[in-house]
């Protein structure tokens, strides 16, 4: 039921919800129906509002235009009469243009003629209507110009213009015009250029007066190169030179150019003396407007010319000067002539001036000889009164040898008289036969005008004796100077002579004694030279007296060692101190030297002036000779000594040296000697049996090592002890080297070949050594060898000989020595570095070194380490 | 173990104070000359260092100076032993004690003795 009654209900509300929905679906419709008549509405309303708009915007364009309308016919008013103007202005330009005297044309912008007034009529000769429309620069421009004007035409249609262009055009005749052109360019309304104007001006006519003056000036300088004088100008007031004709090259020396760059060419020229001269002149020249002044001037090449110099001032209407011209020339040639003839008028004066004074000279002068004359004649006369009275024998001889004067002195010492000797030949009667040659040269001497004075002259006397007389011989001139004789004055000299024979007798004997003596005695005069050599100087030194006279003694004959000291002495005697007992050295001949002992004397003339020195020696060259050779054996033995001295010095040192090394290089062994030792009695209960063995032979070793250092000391001992007995007994080498070989193989068991090389075959010689130590060497050398080369397997001997020497070679090839080391090894105890792993006691090759000096040898060393070693042993042969 | 290094040229007598120095108980370093021993101390650092003062390459003297300038090596105790004669020459030049210096050949009482005497000085110093 209940269901029942729920379908119902829901069938109920079924139809309820239908109906509904229903209501709605018609409510929809409606609403719809409605916005459809709404929109419709709306879009007549947009239409209608369009239509609107679109009339109102028709309306205002309406407006506009009729503004517009407006204002053009307000403006056109405006330029009507602005172009009306512009016209006005445009024909009163063509007017001017077609009636100014300048000429004026046009060109288009193709280059046509399209103005051409009657001032380029009147020029050119064509008329306007012939040109216009033409080409202008083909048909009115000479060719040349063509292509410049065409240029400033082209520029001005570009809107550059040109001012002041001159060309030239041809007129109608084929005459050429001269224009100075000013383009413009010619624009259009807008600005655009059309065309060019030319405003030109006809210069044809200056044109032409300026070539006639261009003309006219090259004229006038070609006139002023051609002259020889100096034409210049200088602007004023900077005085700056503006021209200068180039005959100032030839005249002054400087090249054109440093004229107009140097202003201060011409006042550095001038001739330092002619300065103020000139400044002077230059004062005139501004005051009176010219001047003309002379001065000289020095050119470049130091020349010195004479200048005229004209200069003029040119000044201005207002009276200010502003140009200076002038015209130098060289006025050199006339200056001279002038000179010349001023000089030549001046010594014409002077010559005539002297002229008169010789004349008058000439009158004073013959007076003079007339009062001479008279003085000379009584002179004369006192002269002969003179000769004739004179107590000195005056006698005079002709030219030819005639007596021609004869005083009372000489009649009185002669006894001739006068009377008797006149007319006789002088030297063949009155002279004694030997001295009738050197007298008669004596007087022609004299008749030649050379004069002789104090010659001794001997006469005869009447009675057969002969008279000395001491003559000084003059030459007797007549008035013209001529000889005409001979006049001798005498002294009568006969008893000084006499005693002058005397002294000379015993001079000749004191010669004679010094000549003879048995002690070289020789001379020298007060320079030093040689003027006295007796024979036994000339013993002695070997030098002859003819060698050695005029030489200078010091420098020749004195030992160089000498020369001060003897030269000392000499001059000492040259003083008057004399010396005695001094001993010096000469030269003999043959460079052998003389020792003297010398005594000097100064040597004295009659006046007592010392003139030289007389030296008495006595040869003492044996007794200097014993005596060096004493000195020299004192020297010699104190040296000796002293070298046996030093050598016992060295030796006492050595030992001592030695004996310290020995016991130093006994406590090493005995040290390990004691460790061992002190180590058995230390440890003996804890050691094995072979330790104990091993710790034994050590110290067995060691007393080993001391047993040989033992014996190497002992043949040193011995080889001191061999020293002072040196006879030793004769070995064969042979023999010996082959024992030494044998020795060496047995202790180091062969371990290396001993090789033997003998080339000279000495194995049988001889030598002197004590058996003894030559083992001590060998043994040694050897022992080294091997020692010292553990991994080689050679040693090499080798005999050789050499004069005084057996030389014994012994070469390893081992470690080496040094090079350090080399000068130590013959050292006691020294061993080199690389050697402290090889036993040995340091010994061996000073004993080797200590037996060869005791026997006379030697031993030297080469050694390069690393490569071997080799000792060469040298045994003296005797 | 203390360490004793042994600086001697004549191996005879290194090799003596090598077995002697072993048996005591020390351990033993050898060198045969000054230029080893001082590589070997710098090394080491021993306890004590004997050595002779006649070596090749480098001797005994210039040994010890050049182990006093390093600090390393310089507080090592050393025992000069060395034969007669250069005993007497270092001495002066160096202003040393004489119980640094043992002349050969010396017992092995008193070298033992002379070692064990350095050492112990050596520790007391460095105690302090």
């Amino acid at each position: 039921m209940e269901i029942k009654l729920l379908k119902e209900t829901l069938k109920k509300e079924r139809k309820e919800q239908k109906e509904a929905r229903h209501v709605l679906e018609k409510k929809n419709i409606d609403l719809l129906q409605l916005i459809d008549k709404i929109s419709l509405e709306n879009e007549s309303l947009i239409i209608a509002n369009r239509e609107l708009t679109s009339k109102n915007a028709e309306n205002l364009k309406q407006a506009a235009t009729l503004a517009f309308a407006k204002k053009e016919l307000i403006f056109k008013d405006e330029l009507t009469s602005y172009q009306l103007k512009m016209e006005q202005l445009a024909l009163d330009l063509t007017r001017l243009i077609e009636t100014t005297n300048a000429p004026i044309f046009g060109i288009d912008d193709n280059g046509l003629v399209n103005e051409w007034n009657k001032s380029s009529e009147k020029i050119t000769g064509f008329k306007k209507h012939e040109v216009i429309g033409k080409k202008f620069i083909k048909n009115y421009i000479t060719k040349e110009f063509q292509k410049a004007v065409k240029k400033v035409l082209d520029q001005a249609l570009i809107g550059k213009e040109t001012a002041n262009y001159e060309f030239p055009i041809y007129n109608k005749n084929g005459a050429r015009n001269m224009i100075l052109l000013n383009s413009t360019s010619r624009r259009d309304k807008k600005g655009n250029i059309i065309g060019v104007l030319g405003v030109g001006q006809d210069i044809t006519q200056i044109d032409k007066l300026r070539t006639t003056l261009e003309d006219s000036a090259f004229r006038l300088k070609l006139v002023m190169e051609s002259l020889s004088e100096v034409i210049w100008g200088r602007s004023l007031p900077d005085c700056a030179l503006q021209y200068v004709s180039s005959s100032v090259v030839s005249l002054f020396g400087f090249p054109v150019a440093d004229w107009y760059t140097n202003m201060h060419l011409w006042s550095d020229m001038i001739h330092p003396d002619d300065i103020k001269r000139v400044n002077k002149e230059n004062e005139v020249l501004f005051n009176s407007g010219t001047c003309e002044m002379e001065f000289r001037i020095l050119t470049a090449n130091k020349e010195i010319k004479y200048i005229n110099s004209k200069v003029l001032i040119i000044k201005r209407t207002d009276g200010t000067p502003f140009f200076m011209t002038g015209i130098s020339r060289d006025i050199t040639e006339q200056k001279k002539d002038k000179e010349q003839l001023k000089y030549l008028n001046n010594t014409l004066i002077k010559k005539s001036n002297k002229l008169q004074i010789s004349n008058s000279k000439l009158k004073e002068d013959i007076t003079e000889i007339h009062e001479l004359r008279t003085a000379s004649e009584s002179i004369a006369k006192e002269l002969i009164q003179f000769i004739d009275t004179a107590n000195a024998p005056i006698f005079g001889i002709d030219n030819k040898g005639l007596v021609n004067e004869w005083n009372q002195t000489s009649e009185k010492i002669t006894g001739f008289t006068k009377d008797e000797v006149l007319g006789k030949d002088l030297v063949q009667t009155y002279i004694t036969k030997d001295y009738q040659a050197v007298v008669k040269k004596v007087l022609d001497d004299a008749l030649l005008g050379k004069e002789t004075a104090n010659y001794e002259f001997p006469l005869f006397a009447k009675d057969g004796t002969r008279v000395m007389v001491l003559l000084n011989s003059s030459a007797r001139r007549d008035v013209n100077g001529k000889i005409t004789g001979v006049l001798g004055v005498g002294q009568d000299i006969t008893q000084i002579d006499t005693l002058r024979t005397a002294s000379e007798s015993i001079a000749k004997e004191l010669r004679q004694f010094i000549e003879t003596a048995n002690t070289p005695i020789f001379g020298i005069d007060n320079k030093g030279l040689v003027n006295e050599w007796n024979q036994t100087s000339e013993k002695i030194t070997g030098f002859t007296k003819a060698e050695v006279l005029g030489k200078d003694l010091v420098q020749n004959y004195i030992t160089k060692k000498h020369q001060e000291a003897v030269k000392n002495i000499l001059d000492d005697a040259l003083i008057g101190k004399e010396t005695t007992n001094y001993e010096y050295l000469l030269y003999t001949k043959d460079r052998a030297r003389v020792m003297v002992l010398l005594n000097t004397t100064t040597r004295r003339d009659y006046k007592s002036n010392i003139i030289g020195v007389l030296a008495v020696g006595q040869n003492i060259t044996e007794l200097a000779t014993y005596r060096n050779e004493l000195e020299l054996q004192v020297k010699q033995r104190t040296l000796k000594l002293n070298d046996a001295l030093e050598e016992q010095k060295n030796l006492t040192e050595l030992k001592s040296q030695f004996i310290s090394s020995t016991s130093h290089e006994f406590r090493t062994p005995l040290a390990a000697i004691n460790f061992a030792a002190g180590f058995l009695r230390k440890y003996w209960a804890k050691m094995e049996p072979i330790m104990v063995k091993q710790k034994l032979k050590r110290i067995e070793v060691q007393v080993l090592q001391m047993t040989k250092l033992l014996d190497d000391v002992l043949i040193i001992g011995k080889a001191e002890k061999t020293k002072n007995n040196k006879k030793s007994p004769p070995l064969n080498l042979g023999d010996f080297i082959h024992e030494i070989i044998d020795e060496v193989d047995d202790s180091f068991e062969r371990s290396h070949e001993i090789v033997l090389i003998d080339i000279l075959e000495l194995k049988n010689s001889t030598i002197f050594i004590d058996k003894k130590l030559g083992r001590s060497i060998f043994i040694n050398i050897l022992n080294n060898a091997i020692k010292f080369s553990p991994n080689a397997k050679k040693i090499i001997i080798e005999l050789s000989s050499e004069k005084s020497y057996t030389v014994v070679s012994v070469t390893d090839f081992g470690i080496g020595i040094p090079k350090a080391e080399l000068k130590n090894i013959f050292n006691p105890f020294t061993r080199a570095e690389n050697v402290y792993l090889i036993n040995g006691t340091g010994l061996g090759l000073s004993i080797v070194k200590k037996t060869l000096n005791i026997i006379g040898g030697k031993v030297t060393v080469n050694s390069r380490i690393g490569h071997g070693t080799t000792f060469i042993i040298k045994i003296p042969k005797i | 173990m203390r360490k004793i290094l042994i600086v001697e040229d004549t191996q005879a007598i290194r090799e003596e104070l090598f077995d002697i120095f072993t048996l005591e108980g020390y351990l033993v370093f050898e060198a045969e000359n000054g230029k080893k021993g001082l590589k070997i101390a710098l090394k080491e650092n021993p306890n004590l260092i004997i050595s002779d003062i006649r070596m090749p390459e480098m001797n005994g003297f210039e040994m010890f100076k050049k182990l006093k300038k390093n600090d390393k090596t310089k507080a090592i105790p050393l025992i000069f032993l060395s034969a007669k004669g250069e005993k007497e020459d270092i001495k002066t030049g160096m202003n040393h004690e004489t119980q640094d210096y043992l002349t050969k050949p010396i017992n092995v009482k008193d070298l033992l003795n002379a070692v064990e005497k350095k050492i112990q000085k050596k520790l007391i110093i460095d105690e302090k």
